[in-house]
Formats: structure tokens, C-alpha cells, sequence
């Protein structure tokens, strides 16, 4: 078998060598430019990360974002990761390639943006000591894996277009509560004390909620709050 | 030599694609060890998703986890569908604190040190070449940056395999179903042919199971536990 060059404890480059990670995607160098050839390349599927704070002077991706899904082709899935910080109600009505509109989930992130089109190729900015780092790579390694990552954090994030809308700011704050007498296992006549209304009014309450989040039951109510994100940190015990 | 590694059967007439898994492997194995040898904060790693991966970066794993210095974090991210317990039981024995996560959608191989310096490994990326080794900060940046957002949504072991527990038979995973598409009791009982307080009885096993004292409470739990995803997506 071939001898294989490890005798030292350094770690050895394996394979083969890694091509320049900032391979130039266009004549225009700027990251602009950059992520407008990622998108406007794309095949199958655009996947976006939105989560540098808000105001900062590096954020690239979030201002770019309706010239960028503008140069989607038809039938181009969009997906669109942010945090609670980056979060725009204009997100979800931005033009999608496929007319339905990009796909926008909320998670807790890492501050970083970036660009994916197609597990190819992809774009990164993010927030370093030394100011920021931008970078565009078709390394096929670290774009997988990237790839693979985001979609492992999509799977587990919130569609916000689910999350119902209980309208004025009164109504939502009954309804928090609510879910939070829910959420602690409280029986009905009990969290209808406590809110002080009766045990009728609170039963209405819940079928209501229930209606909103298309729920079946109690038990689908818990499940879709849950993973909607709707519910109050649970309280304290003891 | 002996072979380390596969323990997956060849398919007939393909020696050579059977060199070059040795050859990989143990490349791997010991980039791994250095990688891991190196770090003084934290190792992070996830665990590519097919069976051939896992089988190949197995040795890996088992070696970094007898080699990363007891003071520092070693993260382990798995996807579902490699879930091993015979491997997760080894990889405790092999070091007392290892933080494992399962995530539910397929990852490739990946090893961080310190998120400064990473090993990058996929069985089908690349032919004969699908080992990298890299040091360059951003790119090490995104991919850790990316990697806490994927292991801040996995699941904790303990969670999945009480979730497994818990769905381990077909009767459990009906009661559940029954419970969130809103069937009443009676109704529940009748469509799986048992008696009503059999039905009952199923039901409250599963929220002592969950830890839960009504049925919304079991619903929050289950998707804790990501029991039923109802949100997930087609694909």
C-alpha cells in the first residue's frame, strides 16, 4: 500500500489542491455584483440568509434583496432565512421567481449573510473583528456543506405566513395569555379565573384560537403554537 | 494492513473503488486527529448522512473523540437518518463529555477546530479528491457561523431517543395521530379496534411519557420532541 506522507502531526492538504476561494464570478469584482451573478445564475434554488444587524454599515445582502430576487428566472424556489432583528413585513410579498413569492422563515442565527444558488455556489458576509469578510466560492465542499446546514436550520424554522394574526393589540395580548395558561397545563376553570372571565368566554377563546391556527385539537393547537414560536418562555415551577 | 473501515459489503468489481475508500480513510483519520489535536476551545463536527459516509468517517470520529483534550467542547451533529446507537454508544465510552445533537436534514462531514481551521469530507462530491483541508477564516466563519444556527435548532440526544421511545410502536404513533387530527376518544378507540379505556389509558401513558398534564401541554411537548412535524415541508 501506498506510504502516506503523515509522520508529522500537521495536518496534510488532501485531495486535490483547493481552488482560489474568491474566484471571480464576473469581470466586476464588487460583492454586489457577485451576488447578482449567484441569483441570476440559478437553476433550481436560491437560499438566503439575512441575520447582520440591523444599521450596520456591512450589511450588502438585505438592501440588494429586490434587485437580487428580480433577477430570479421563473420557477427558481427562494428561500429566505432572518432573524426577529432583520425581519421585514415587506419579505414575504418580495417577488419570488415563481410568482408565488419568496419562502421566508425566522431563526435564531449567527450574524451573517450570505447567497446560495443551487448548492454551487455561494456567497458569504460576515461580521469579524477585523471588519468585514466577504467572500464568493464554487468550492464544491464548503458550498455543500453550507448548503446542507441551511437547510438543516430551515426545517427547523418558522413559516411566517402560518403564524395567524389576532389583529388589535388588546385581542393578542388576551390571546397570549391564554396560550400561556395553555402552555402550563392550567385545567379551563382554573385559567378562566385567573384571566377573570368565565369558564364559557374562555372556551370560546380557545375555539377561536383553535380556528385560527387550523387546529383539530388541543393537542394540534399545542403542537402548531409550539412551532409557530407563539408561546410565553415557560413559567418557572417551584 | 487490516482493513479499518468498511463494513458495508462491495459491490463485485469494485476493487478499486475499495482502494481508494481505504485510502481515504485513513487520510481522514488522520487529518481528523491533527485537526482535533490542534484545538484548544471546541470541536465541532457533523456527521454526513449517508450509510457509506458514516462508515468512513465513523473511524474518524472515534479517533478525534480519544484525542480532543478533555477541556474542551466536543460538539457532534447528526443527521436522522445516520442515527447509530452502536456508534453513539462507542463514542461515550470513548470520552466522557461529547455533546451530541440530531439534526433532521442530511449534512456532510464536517470538522472544526476552534472554528479556525476545518476538514471538509463528502463520499460523492469529489472523486478521488473529496477530502479538504481549510484555513481560511471566512470561509471557516460562515460554516461555524452556520453550524451554531444548525446545532441551536437540532435536538438533544437525550430528546430523540426518548422521542424514539416514545413512537416505537405502531399503536403510539396511532394514539398521536388520533390526538392532533381531533378524533374523539370514542371515535379514536373505535378506528384502532380497542376498548375505550384501553384507548384511555394509551393516551395518558403517552402524557406521562411527555411529561405533560393536558393535551395542549402534550402537543407543545411532541413538538419539542418534533414527534409531528405539521409544518414541515415536501421536500
Amino acid at each position: 500500500m501506498t506510504a502516506l506522507p503523515l509522520s508529522t502531526a500537521a495536518p496534510v492538504p488532501i485531495g486535490s489542491p483547493p481552488r482560489p476561494s474568491a474566484a471571480p464570478l464576473s469581470r466586476d469584482p464588487g460583492p454586489a455584483e457577485d451576488a447578482r451573478a449567484i441569483v441570476r445564475e440559478a437553476g433550481q434554488h436560491v437560499s438566503i440568509i439575512l441575520a447582520l444587524p440591523q444599521g450596520t454599515q456591512r450589511e450588502v445582502l438585505r438592501s440588494l434583496l429586490p434587485a437580487l430576487l428580480d433577477q430570479v428566472k421563473p420557477d427558481v424556489r427562494v428561500r429566505i432565512l432572518c432573524t426577529r432583528h432583520t425581519y421585514d413585513r415587506r419579505l414575504p410579498h418580495t417577488n419570488g421567481g415563481d410568482g408565488g413569492g419568496a419562502e421566508v422563515r425566522l431563526a435564531r442565527l449567527d450574524p451573517i449573510e450570505a447567497v446560495m444558488a443551487d448548492g454551487r455556489t455561494a456567497l458569504a458576509n460576515l461580521r469579524a473583528e477585523t471588519g468585514s469578510q466577504i467572500f464568493t466560492t464554487q468550492e464544491v465542499l464548503p458550498v455543500q456543506a453550507l448548503h446542507t446546514l441551511f437547510n438543516s436550520i430551515w426545517k427547523r424554522s418558522v413559516p411566517l405566513s402560518a403564524r395567524p394574526d389576532f389583529g388589535d393589540r388588546r385581542r393578542t395580548r388576551l390571546v397570549a395569555e391564554i396560550l400561556g395558561m395553555l402552555r402550563v397545563g392550567a385545567t379551563d376553570e382554573v385559567a378562566a379565573r385567573a384571566l377573570s372571565i368565565s369558564v364559557r368566554t374562555y372556551r370560546r377563546h380557545v375555539a377561536d384560537i383553535m380556528e385560527r391556527l387550523d387546529a383539530r385539537s388541543r393537542f394540534e393547537a399545542g403542537l402548531l403554537a409550539a412551532e409557530l414560536d407563539m408561546l410565553p418562555p415557560p413559567a418557572e415551577r417551584d | 494492513m487490516a482493513d479499518p473501515v468498511t463494513t458495508d459489503p462491495l459491490e463485485t468489481g469494485t476493487r478499486q473503488a475499495a482502494a481508494f475508500q481505504r485510502l481515504d480513510t485513513e487520510l481522514l483519520v488522520a487529518a481528523a486527529t491533527a485537526l482535533a489535536d490542534q484545538a484548544t476551545s471546541s470541536v465541532n463536527v457533523t456527521i454526513p448522512s449517508d450509510r457509506r459516509g458514516l462508515s468512513e468517517f465513523g473511524p474518524a470520529l472515534h479517533a478525534m473523540a480519544k484525542t480532543v483534550r478533555p477541556d474542551v467542547e466536543f460538539r457532534v451533529l447528526f443527521p436522522s437518518r445516520a442515527f447509530d446507537g452502536e456508534v453513539l454508544r462507542r463514542l461515550t465510552t470513548e470520552r466522557a463529555n461529547v455533546a451530541v445533537r440530531i439534526a433532521e436534514s442530511p449534512l456532510q462531514g464536517v470538522v472544526m477546530a476552534d472554528f479556525r481551521s476545518a476538514l471538509l469530507w463528502s463520499p460523492i462530491a469529489l472523486k478521488g479528491g473529496s477530502v479538504a483541508l481549510f484555513d481560511k477564516s471566512a470561509e471557516i466563519g460562515a460554516l461555524g457561523s452556520l453550524f451554531l444556527g444548525a446545532w441551536g435548532s437540532a435536538i438533544p440526544l437525550t430528546e430523540f431517543l426518548k422521542r424514539r421511545e416514545l413512537v416505537r410502536h405502531e399503536d403510539q404513533r396511532q394514539v398521536l395521530g388520533h390526538l392532533r387530527d381531533g378524533h374523539t376518544d370514542r371515535v379514536a378507540a373505535q378506528k384502532m379496534g380497542i376498548s375505550y379505556r384501553t384507548y384511555r389509558r394509551r393516551v395518558a401513558e403517552i402524557l406521562e411519557g411527555l411529561g405533560a398534564e393536558s393535551r395542549f401541554q402534550a402537543g407543545v411537548r411532541a413538538s419539542e420532541l418534533g414527534l409531528l412535524s405539521p409544518l414541515e415541508d415536501a421536500q
